[in-house]
């Protein structure tokens, strides 16, 4: 008997190990990647830290300088949340929008699918940042077609007050993946409640406010979610197209970070940047779950 | 008992291997990490054996792929005279050199060699990263044939030799001749004041019309404005680390900009932003080859065969504008450094000797990093100059007999006012601020940042 329970035990301990053995890549990149490199920069944010010298210690400095004295932490944080505020529905809806068009069965809608995927796909890349340059710039594609309508024209993306635009414009481009979910978001919905709302004679525009919205309240709320936390770190498309100006009207948090980082090689000071736009990240996604209470609809 | 450690032993087993495994990808990871040159030159060095020790030198530097082909074969011929070195070249472009180099150097990995900037220098060498090479000078490197005066102001930072100069260099502007030729006007003399460049830009204008700019709008660059400065004869810093011009100087210099920005010989702010950082200014697709301005500046001799290889005899050098003296400063192109931390000092001072002083180097190299700095290997390379290269050792001869300034670096943290010089000045050109608000906030700013970074 004391046997028995002697091997199950040792059994357990076996399988437990067994586990952690499987799983140890993981592991050893959980900790040689993200949690000790983590801490580290936790420890560089308290620091005094230029990369050619070696850290020492200066408490709160950093922090302090950030929310006392930098105007250019402040303008990014401006740029940063304009960009997430309006970029974030935008994009939500015009997902949305396709996702309904996509939804009808006709012959080769998988093609279609694919086809307005397909920017979600690429539209990260520095290629097509540097396209956007050219579409949007004062000699672009965009500024030819308005002149010959006789539209005033602009240069977009050197101008202060439209620079952000284009880049908005460009991230509602790269819809794709929240439509993907959004489009098996509403094969979820049960086929008999659109022909019960059809038998009580209820319009197009009320079936799809009073009905396939609260459906997919719980999926909207998975996208806001992933898009706003995507969108508080957008980086390459301003790096590229804008280098963050003009003026600093395209200055995103992430790319004031990598300046002070690798431009001016202030790595304590980025590191603190680096933590307060983690606590922002934290603190907005625990908004939107706060107020998912009032509006998601869940059907159990 | 004995069934029981074996089961207890295959996981600890299956965890080192995949332990093992993973420090194999980190490997990999680090061979791409140094350019793919590593292992060209490791496979060309294969031995059977290593009969003495060997001296492993970690030599970097940035440029384009013909730099980095010459300056191989240089590795190369260096590793032939002295068997018991081998050069590990790690290369890149300018863009991700700064970034690995700084990293490299934080991490305690600093290249035995490296190229080193003017605009780094300063930085790197009073943050103790760049050897003395003092000690080596006259038995392993040899200064003899290099411009004294270079070693003393450029080279040699608080009393320490720290870069070695490779070659020289001064600023100048660009000019589109096509440009001339077609608005039938004659080209602006070598050393014009801004007042005649603008008085030629406005004629400019009346031939060639409204799409067309005489002068690029280099207002918003803090090199500009520098050489500005010195050619009026103020200075940029002070000697406490901090800002050093009359503010007059500021105001002069953005209203000259701001009238001829009105007047239309100068482009609005959009097209000057949509060309910025002009020290990225890229050949194939600047405002001066578009043949959208007619002059553009400043820029460096060695930046002249760039547009050159484009632009063919379509492009000239003129001095940069002068007032009481030339506008015009002198530099260094590039130099080589070693590190402080390296334990093989005297190897790195015996291959910088090399390339700086042999002619075998010189056969290879030739002008590829601009004019070279040793007097005889210039002499040497002589018979085999182009056109192309006269044209520019004329020119810096030129600016070298004309008592220009030398090039400043400025204090820790220059290159962070260089962005907010950009930014206010921008902010004017825009119309977002008077000029006195924008020579007010460059210096409270800029300062702020000099103490920050210098105490």
């Amino acid at each position: 008997m004391m046997n028995a329970m002697k091997i199950s035990k040792r059994n357990k301990l076996v399988d437990g190990l067994w586990g952690y053995a499987f799983i140890s890549p993981w592991l050893i990149g959980l900790f040689l990647l993200t949690l000790i490199p983590m801490g580290q920069s936790l420890y560089f944010s308290l620091t005094n830290y230029h990369l050619l010298e070696s850290p020492q210690f200066s408490g709160l400095g950093n922090y302090k300088e950030i929310f006392m004295n930098d105007q250019t932490f402040t303008q990014a944080l401006k740029v940063t949340f304009l960009y997430v505020f309006v970029s974030v529905p935008l994009k939500l809806a015009f997902a949305l929008g396709v996702a309904m068009l996509l939804y009808k069965s006709i012959k080769g809608m998988s093609i279609f699918r694919a086809v307005y995927y397909l920017p979600s796909l690429i539209g990260g890349s520095v290629a097509i940042a540097a396209i956007w340059r050219n579409l949007f710039g004062y000699d672009g594609l965009v500024n030819k077609l308005l002149g010959t309508f006789g539209i005033p024209t602009t240069d977009f993306i050197n101008m202060p007050n439209t620079s952000l635009s284009t880049l908005i414009v460009l991230s509602v481009w790269q819809f794709g993946s929240s439509m993907v979910i959004f489009l098996a978001g509403l094969k979820q919905i049960p086929k008999d409640l659109y022909e019960a709302a059809a038998v009580d004679g209820a319009s197009k525009t009320r079936i799809f406010f009073k009905m396939t919205l609260p459906m997919l309240t719980p999926i909207i709320l998975f996208n806001t979610v992933m898009q706003t936390i995507n969108s508080f770190q957008m980086f390459t498309q301003a790096f590229v197209i804008t280098k963050g100006g003009p003026i600093d009207s395209t200055l995103v948090y992430a790319l004031y970070l990598y300046q002070k980082a690798f431009v001016f090689f202030d790595m304590g000071y980025a590191s603190a940047l680096a933590w307060i736009l983690l606590v922002i990240i934290g603190i907005s996604t625990v908004i939107i779950f706060g107020t998912s209470k009032k509006w998601v609809h869940y059907e159990n | 008992m004995r069934g029981s450690n074996k089961w207890f032993k295959k996981p600890l087993l299956i965890a080192s291997i995949s332990a093992l495994l993973m420090s194999l990808l980190a490997a990999c990871g680090q061979d791409n990490g140094n350019g793919g040159g590593a292992t060209k030159g490791g496979n060309g060095n294969k031995e059977q054996g290593a009969q003495e020790e060997k001296i492993e030198l970690r030599f970097a530097w940035w440029g384009s792929q013909g730099r980095h082909d010459r300056t191989l074969q240089a590795i190369a011929k260096f590793e032939q005279k002295y068997q018991n070195i081998k050069v590990i070249p790690e290369y890149s472009s300018w863009d991700g050199y700064w970034e690995k180099l700084s990293t490299q150097v934080s991490a305690g990995n600093a290249p035995d060699v490296m190229q080193m900037s003017i605009l780094y220098i300063k930085e790197y060498s009073e943050r103790e990263v760049l050897a003395d090479l003092n000690p080596f000078v006259g038995s392993a490197l040899k200064i003899d044939d290099l411009n004294a005066d270079v070693l003393s102001n450029q080279g040699t930072i608080g009393g320490k030799l720290t870069g070695i100069p490779v070659a020289d260099n001064a600023s100048v502007l660009l000019v589109n001749n096509e440009m001339f030729d077609q608005a039938k006007i004659g080209k602006p003399e070598k050393d014009s004041t801004w007042d005649e460049l603008f008085a030629i830009s406005r004629e400019l204008k009346a031939a060639l019309g409204d799409n067309v700019y005489g002068m690029f709008d280099s207002s918003s660059s803090l090199e500009a404005f520098m050489y500005y400065l010195f050619s009026k004869g103020d200075k940029m810093y002070s000697e406490d680390n901090r800002l050093g011009y009359n503010d007059e100087n500021l105001k002069a210099w953005m209203s000259m900009w701001e009238t001829a920005r009105k007047e239309g010989i100068a482009p609005p702010a959009n097209i000057t932003a949509s060309a910025l950082p002009l020290s990225n200014a890229d050949p194939n697709k600047d405002a001066l080859l578009k043949g959208t301005v007619a002059m553009m500046g400043p820029t460096w001799i060695a930046a002249f065969p760039a547009y050159q290889s484009v632009m063919t005899d379509n492009v000239d050098m003129i001095s940069y504008p002068r007032a009481e003296q030339t506008g015009s400063v002198l530099q260094t192109a590039m130099f080589f450094s070693a590190s402080a931390k390296s334990k093989k000092q005297e190897a790195a001072a015996l291959l910088i000797d090399f390339l700086v002083n042999s002619e075998e180097a010189a056969d290879i190299l030739e002008t590829e990093r601009g004019l070279p700095e040793n007097k005889k290997v210039r002499e040497y390379l002589a018979p085999k100059f182009t056109d192309r290269d006269k044209k520019m050792i004329a020119m810096l001869e030129h600016v070298s007999q004309s008592n220009p300034a030398w090039y400043d670096a400025g204090p820790k943290g220059a290159g962070e006012v260089t962005a907010l010089f950009e930014k206010v000045i921008q902010k004017h050109q825009f119309g977002k601020a008077t000029i006195e608000e924008a020579v007010k906030e460059f210096r409270v700013e800029a300062d702020k940042i000099f103490a920050r970074n210098n105490g």
